[in-house]
């Protein structure tokens, strides 16, 4: 500020220079002493240690080591505070909540109920019986964990507080087995994003119609925008539910003693899809009996939906 | 002033209140005092004497006080050296404007 020539009006109005250039004097000065005084304590410093050892060595009296207080006791303060850290970490609480998709992902913290909890979170085939015993004294315990050996350091912190993970429904209930998969299954789609294709076998296995319909549908198509998607079904309403842009129809048929596999393929809205040696075959029917279990089934089921429909 | 002396066999230092006091009785703080004094004032140390002190510890204090001291006074302009100060030229500089301000009979 002294020197700043830029800014020499601004610094004017506000400090006095000159004043500036006597705190700047008698700060030089005031370093000027500390040093000294730094020079002279390593000087004596030097001498006490040089005194020191020469006395050592004139007597046989065993030499007490320098014990640092101060160190001691700071180190005391550490385990307290490692403790005091250990001990609220160990209280129960939420530790974090995240919504995806419908669902919500629940964090909690708490304290493991026994050895065994702490041996499934340290992934190693060893016993914790002995460790667990001091679990109520953090520092004590983080010792006997460190007395093993097949205990990586770096997995330690897992070993002190318990992490559960729960997954809600809408309802904030837990999910149940069913849902468990659905949510899998739309963190597998998400997932897809990093990669170059997506592949579906037969989602429709384990999961009702109208969750494909609304949850998986939906995404999958957000997902075919960005790279292919291949779904394979056999009887769902996934196959016309989710509006695929092209058809392949994978089909068995038996040509005299030969079993021949043929793949037709053709747009969903084509009359008929063509295999490669030049076949053809009915898109409107195939469509039919994959998806809804043949003409006549189709009509029959159609026939009670208008029957239902017209009894309202 | 005079600063370590031997005497009745025995090496001795002076203390605070200008005292001398038996030199196996030396503190830090004392040390740093004499240290003071080297650099400040002109002073006097007995040249350590094997024969004179009698007591093997005694001789070893001494003889350390004694030769390190009268090294550092042998030295001390170089100890105190302005020339490696730093900001010395910024001091010399604000010191001459600072004091002219003081000066000043309207300051």
């Amino acid at each position: 500020m002294i020197e700043n020539v830029e800014y020499r009006a601004i610094i004017e109005k506000h400090v006095d220079v000159d004043s500036l250039k006597r705190l700047a004097v008698e700060l030089i000065e005031l370093l000027w002493e500390k040093k000294l005084d730094g020079k002279k304590k390593r000087f004596v410093n030097g001498l006490v240690r040089d005194i020191r050892e020469g006395l050592r060595r004139r007597t046989s009296a065993v030499q007490l080591k320098d014990v640092g207080l101060y160190e001691v006791s700071l180190k005391e303060r550490k385990v307290e505070r490692f403790s005091e850290i250990v001990k609220w970490l160990q209280k129960e609480a939420t530790i974090s909540e995240e919504s995806i998709q419908g669902f919500r992902i629940l964090a909690t913290k708490g304290s493991f109920e026994g050895a065994g909890e702490v041996k499934s979170a340290s992934r190693i085939k060893t016993t914790f019986r002995d460790a667990f015993e001091q679990y109520e004294y953090p520092y004590e315990y983080l010792q006997r964990l460190l007395a093993k050996e097949d205990l990586s350091r770096s997995e330690l912190y897992k070993l002190f507080t318990k992490i559960t993970y729960k997954i809600l429904n809408a309802d904030g209930f837990e999910v149940s087995g069913g849902e468990r998969s659905e949510f899998r299954l739309l963190q597998e789609i998400k997932d897809a994003q990093n990669y170059d294709m997506l592949l579906l076998d037969e989602p429709e296995s384990s999961f009702d119609n109208m969750f494909l319909r609304s949850d998986v549908n939906r995404m999958v198509k957000e997902v075919s925008e960005i790279m292919p998607v291949v779904v394979v079904t056999h009887n769902s309403t996934v196959g016309a539910s989710v509006g695929g842009d092209y058809l392949l129809y994978a089909s068995k048929e038996i040509e005299g003693k030969d079993v021949v596999y043929r793949v037709y393929a053709g747009y969903p809205t084509d009359s008929s899809l063509h295999s490669v040696d030049d076949k053809t075959i009915n898109n409107y029917l195939i469509t039919l009996n994959t998806l809804e279990a043949g003409q006549e089934a189709y009509n029959d089921r159609r026939g009670r939906y208008e029957a239902l429909k017209n009894r309202r | 002033m005079k600063l370590l002396k031997i005497e009745d066999n025995a090496g001795w230092y002076v203390n605070d209140q200008g005292d001398f006091v038996p030199i196996d009785k030396i503190t830090k703080q004392d040390l740093l005092r004499l240290v003071g004094l080297i650099l400040a004032e002109e002073t006097e140390i007995d040249k350590f004497d094997a024969e004179a002190i009698k007591k093997q510890a005694h001789q070893l204090i001494y003889k350390n006080i004694s030769e390190k001291l009268g090294d550092l006074r042998e030295r001390r302009q170089e100890f105190t050296d302005e020339s490696d100060r730093l900001y010395l030229e910024a001091h010399e500089k604000y010191r001459d404007t600072s004091s002219q301000q003081k000066d000043s009979p309207d300051s």
